[in-house]
């Protein structure tokens, strides 16, 4: 069970090659150490049929329904998934961050931990999406609930690169036109934009139904400020850089920095938005046992 | 350099201030030694930036001033700046007034490696000119008994200044603290008023602190409850409102030294006819006796005899006695001296000695023949060659027509009466040390007596011991010697035998002697010895310089009481009686003359000038032969004295008369309570006093001011501050971490 578990651990895992292999090792490691099967967190109800698609298997084509209607609905909707996870992932350039404390930058572990829930989701059969974006959106898989579909999700992420800078308000907005079935929304970003439009954006998924879980992903670095020498700092996303004696800062920049986290969790509370921060020196079942065991308690 | 001489001991410590851009190159170093690192979240470390960068720059700069203001202060602490007042008027641009105090007293010669304190308080005096800075002026008091204002005028010629310190010289004398502190603050409020440009105002004091100066602002510093009524507390209190007073200690104090500190003969006077009695003192004012010192006696420069005595430690000598015939007539000068020392001046004692071939009386008859058995018993040779004195009788009127300065002593025999103008003339011999004798007789109106002689008159002199009541006849009176406590009676005692007793007097005057204040003297008349009714038979008192004597009753059988029955005043003039009675009196009378010849240093000596030789020029040459003209001052319209009181060293100091070919020698001696070489402690000073510690230098190593002046409370303070700034810089560097932690 140690094996398993231990690639829970960010360094450990920074020593895997393949996010599908990183994503396996995780949930391996996660389930090994559960006692209570965390399925029951994917849970929701689903009160409709799904309408049929191109693509759909014909063999599930509800004929009653089609009788009665004249619309085609796949009739065998109780082996249906009842469970669609959306995936938004920020592949913007500050997500590339990785500070000397963190053996992942934010992108890595998040891209982990996306890897990881997509792993969970279609392990009980529900359909998992994923969205790349940036100052757009980059990609966007829709949901699926085949296992092979991991594989697809991963190699988009896998290739995903970061280099724009975010725009989450406009892109929260399109989505959530776009994502029109409803479903959880994991969104897994560090969240450094308007704070103000990305509620916005939040708002709309919530107008549009879906559940939404903002996983910010922070650096420690970005938490603690741990800087002594006089530092350079490049700022990522076409922001300047700035000489600075850390020192006399770290005060002031943890206060700012405390402000901006502190409006997001206001919003997200006001918005009925679950808000999850993790480190990314952390382990990930943490990040992942704190959002489950927070779910099962919202839903018991 | 030299401005930065006259602020800093060490000023080459200086060289080290570039080191104080440290803590500014290492700031801007590490500001160029950045790490670089790119930022995901600098949007809000630019918000943190833009609202704190002043605030943070602000803390920077504190911090970057206070290291660098420690390693200030700490090259200069090292520098050594000068307390008190360079530092002050170097920090106010002000133009500072020096004053500087030399103690001259005699014990500032003692001398260690070739050079006296007297020249280290001179080179350190010309040490702060040179480090003075460019504008400041500087004054000079000479502390001796009578404070000398050397310069009083504050001079901005350091040169001049120089050349006047070098030609001070030491004073044999001691020094009067008060009276130089008085001195000096009349030279600052001078500058004051006179040289306004001269803006602060200090006073340094070079002195050995020794305790015959110091003790009384020793005595003062002890005794709070007095402070303020003792005049060297006022005249401190006075000087510390115009500026800092600071004493600098020289010598350690408490030295070895052995001085001679008496020196006389036994006889009032000498002569060559018979041998004197020399008598000497020394005294040992260290802490080790000193046994065999050889005392050597000189005379006229050449040495006549030598003892060797042992001296107890800090007591003196048993009295040395020499004995020594003078072989001519004239000047004679006799010197006592001891081995050499530390202290050199009071190693030799000085005696001036009239050597006379004999003595000259004047005996002034009132009446004819009333001299006469006076005059027969004082030229009787009692032995071959031994007659002392000469007797020259000569009428009353005489008194204003003859030189009484050639005269030793004076007799008055029955004169009856006295002019106010002859009362003067005896007056004026009193002063010049004079030996009156006043015999009274059948002639004597008491009246004319008691108006003209005993200051009952106005403008009267007092050269009369008693004055008379109306004389009285009685059954024959004896003498009373009263236990011959007088020590004109001194030749009679334990010689019952030798006629004193024997004398009887049938009339007299009775006297009523002068009390002190009623003779302008220190000591009334005192009765020599009564008759054995209980009245006064002979009064004696000193007077001026001199010394006058009453006797009662008459000492010649021509005054009688009546013609018939030829009953005499007394029965003096018998020769058995009038013999030893005569020889007796003038050699108390004129015991007081050989005084004058010897003064203590500062104070004047002179005598009388030729009778109409108002103008006659007096030439002094001192102990170094250098001639001074003495200034020639007119006692009274009729009376010319001549008096010299440039006597700053001790010595012989010879007088030579433009007017007559004769000179005079005049000895000067030190105070020895000067000797006395053990000093107060500096702790015992007012508090007005800041003592700089200088011991070093008493041991006559090179004066480094570099490392003398040091502990200066400014020196302390930098020190004190670098200290407070490191706990400071320690301290807000902390909070500045804590506040970042």
């Amino acid at each position: 069970m140690e094996s398993t578990r231990k690639y829970l651990n960010p360094e450990v895992l920074a020593r895997l090659q393949g996010l599908e292999l990183r994503a396996r090792r995780i949930v391996e490691g996660y389930v090994a150490g559960l006692h209570r099967s965390p399925y029951q967190g994917f849970s929701i109800e689903f009160a409709e049929h799904r309408e049929y698609s191109p693509g759909d298997d014909l063999r599930y084509l509800d004929w009653k329904v089609y009788g009665r209607t004249d619309k085609y609905y796949l009739k065998q909707y109780e082996e249906e998934t009842n469970l669609i996870a959306y995936m938004l992932l920020d592949t913007s350039e500050s997500m590339d961050y990785r500070s000397d404390a963190a053996a992942l930058s934010k992108a890595d572990y998040a891209k982990c931990l996306a890897a990881a829930m997509s792993h969970l989701v279609l392990r009980q059969q529900d359909s998992v999406g994923l969205v790349t974006f940036d100052d757009r959106i980059r990609s966007l898989i829709r949901p699926s609930g085949n296992p092979s579909h991991l594989k697809q999700l991963i190699h988009v992420m896998e290739t995903a690169e970061s280099a724009k800078k975010t725009n989450t308000g406009p892109i929260f907005h399109d989505l959530a036109e776009r994502l029109r079935k409803r479903g959880i929304v994991l969104i897994f970003s560090d969240m450094f934009d308007n704070v103000a439009a990305m509620m916005t954006g939040l708002k709309h998924f919530r107008h549009r139904r879906h559940d939404v879980v903002v996983f910010h992903v922070l650096d420690p670095a970005e938490l603690n400020f741990p800087f002594r020498r006089t530092t350079l700092f490049k700022g990522l996303e076409n922001l300047p850089e700035v000489l600075a004696d850390p020192r006399g800062l770290r005060r002031a920049y943890l206060h700012e920095f405390g402000q901006f986290v502190h409006r997001l969790q206001e919003g997200c509370r006001a918005n009925q938005v679950e808000y999850v921060q993790v480190r990314t020196d952390e382990p990930l079942d943490l990040a992942l046992t704190s959002f489950l065991v927070g779910r099962s308690i919202r839903m018991s | 350099m030299n401005a930065l001489l006259s602020i800093f001991s060490n000023p080459w410590i200086l060289v080290w201030l570039p080191v104080a851009a440290v803590p500014v190159l290492l700031h801007l170093w590490n500001r160029r030694q950045y790490r670089e690192a790119p930022w995901a979240a600098m949007e809000y470390l630019l918000a943190a930036i833009e609202k704190n960068s002043r605030r943070v720059r602000i803390e920077q700069l504190l911090l970057l001033l206070i290291r660098t203001a420690v390693v200030l202060l700490v090259v200069f602490a090292l520098a050594k700046p000068f307390i008190g007042s360079v530092a002050a008027r170097f920090a106010s641009g002000q133009r500072q007034h020096q004053v500087f105090v030399l103690d001259a007293s005699y014990s500032m010669q003692y001398t260690s490696a070739d050079r006296s304190l007297f020249d280290i308080a001179k080179e350190r005096i010309v040490q702060m000119v040179d480090e003075s800075g460019q504008g400041d002026g500087f004054s000079l008091v000479v502390m001796a008994d009578v404070p000398q204002v050397v310069v009083g005028k504050a001079v901005f010629d350091k040169s001049s200044f120089r050349d006047e310190v070098s030609q001070v010289m030491p004073i044999d004398g001691g020094a009067n603290l008060n009276a130089a502190l008085a001195a000096v603050e009349n030279v600052i409020v001078e500058a004051k008023r006179e040289q306004p440009q001269l803006t602060a105002h200090s006073v340094t004091i070079f002195s050995d602190l020794q305790r015959a100066t110091w003790e009384p602002a020793a005595e003062s510093a002890a005794d709070d409850n007095a402070a303020d009524s003792r005049p060297i507390d006022g005249q401190l209190a006075k000087l510390r409102t115009h500026g800092p007073v600071e004493i600098v200690p020289l010598g350690s104090g408490g030295a070895d030294n052995l001085a001679v500190t008496q020196l006389a003969i036994a006889e009032p006077f000498a002569t060559i006819r018979q041998p004197v009695q020399i008598q000497a003192t020394v005294h040992n004012y260290g802490g080790q006796p000193r046994s065999r010192q050889l005392v050597e006696l000189m005379v006229n420069d050449r040495r006549v005899d030598q003892q060797f005595v042992d001296v107890p430690a800090g007591e003196s000598s048993p009295p040395i006695l020499f004995q020594y015939r003078f072989d001519a007539p004239g000047e004679h000068a006799v010197t006592i001296a001891v081995a050499a020392d530390s202290l050199e001046v009071d190693n030799h004692r000085y005696l001036s000695v009239p050597v006379n071939a004999y003595l000259n009386a004047l005996l002034v008859s009132g009446k004819r023949g009333e001299a006469e058995p006076l005059a027969f018993s004082l030229e009787t040779d009692f032995e071959l060659d031994s007659r002392l004195i000469r007797p020259q009788v000569v009428a009353e009127s005489a008194l204003l027509e003859l030189d009484l300065r050639g005269y030793d002593c004076i007799f008055l025999m029955n004169v009856a009466q006295f002019t106010a103008a002859e009362a003067q003339v005896l007056d004026a011999y009193l002063r010049e040390g004079g030996g009156l004798i006043f015999f009274l007789g059948d002639q004597v109106i008491a009246e004319r007596y008691n108006e003209i002689l005993a200051g009952d008159g106005p403008d009267a002199p007092r050269v009369l011991p008693a004055r008379l009541k109306a004389a009285k006849t009685t059954e024959p009176l004896a003498f009373d010697p009263l236990e011959y406590r007088h020590p004109l009676l001194a030749a009679w005692k334990d010689q019952p035998d030798t006629g004193l007793l024997a004398a009887r007097t049938w009339r007299y005057f009775p006297l009523a002697p002068l009390a002190g204040d009623e003779l302008r003297e220190q000591a009334a008349a005192r009765v020599v010895l009564k008759f054995s009714n209980g009245d006064p038979a002979i009064v004696e008192a000193p007077i001026h310089r001199g010394r006058s004597i009453v006797v009662a009753t008459a000492a010649s059988p021509e005054s009688m009481i009546d013609q018939e029955s030829r009953r005499f005043w007394s029965d003096l003039f018998r020769a058995e009686l009038i013999t030893p009675w005569g020889q007796e009196l003038w050699r108390f009378a004129v015991g007081s003359r050989q005084q004058q010849r010897n003064v203590s240093v500062g104070d004047a000596f002179g005598g009388p000038l030729p009778t109409g030789a108002v103008d006659a020029r007096v030439e002094v040459f001192g102990p170094n032969s250098d001639g001074d003209e003495a200034a020639s001052r007119r006692a009274s319209v009729d009376i010319s004295r001549w008096s010299f009181d440039d006597t700053p060293r001790a010595g012989f100091y010879r007088a030579e008369f433009e007017s007559r070919p004769s000179e005079e020698l005049f000895a000067v001696n030190v105070n020895p309570r000067e000797g006395n070489l053990a000093r107060i402690d500096p702790r015992d000073l007012p508090a007005g006093f800041t003592a700089i510690s200088d011991e070093a230098e008493a041991t006559g190593e090179p004066v480094e001011r570099s490392s003398d002046a040091a502990p200066a409370p400014l020196h302390k303070w930098l020190l004190l501050s670098v200290l407070l700034l490191l706990c400071t810089e320690s301290l807000y560097a902390w909070w500045l971490g804590s506040r970042a932690s």
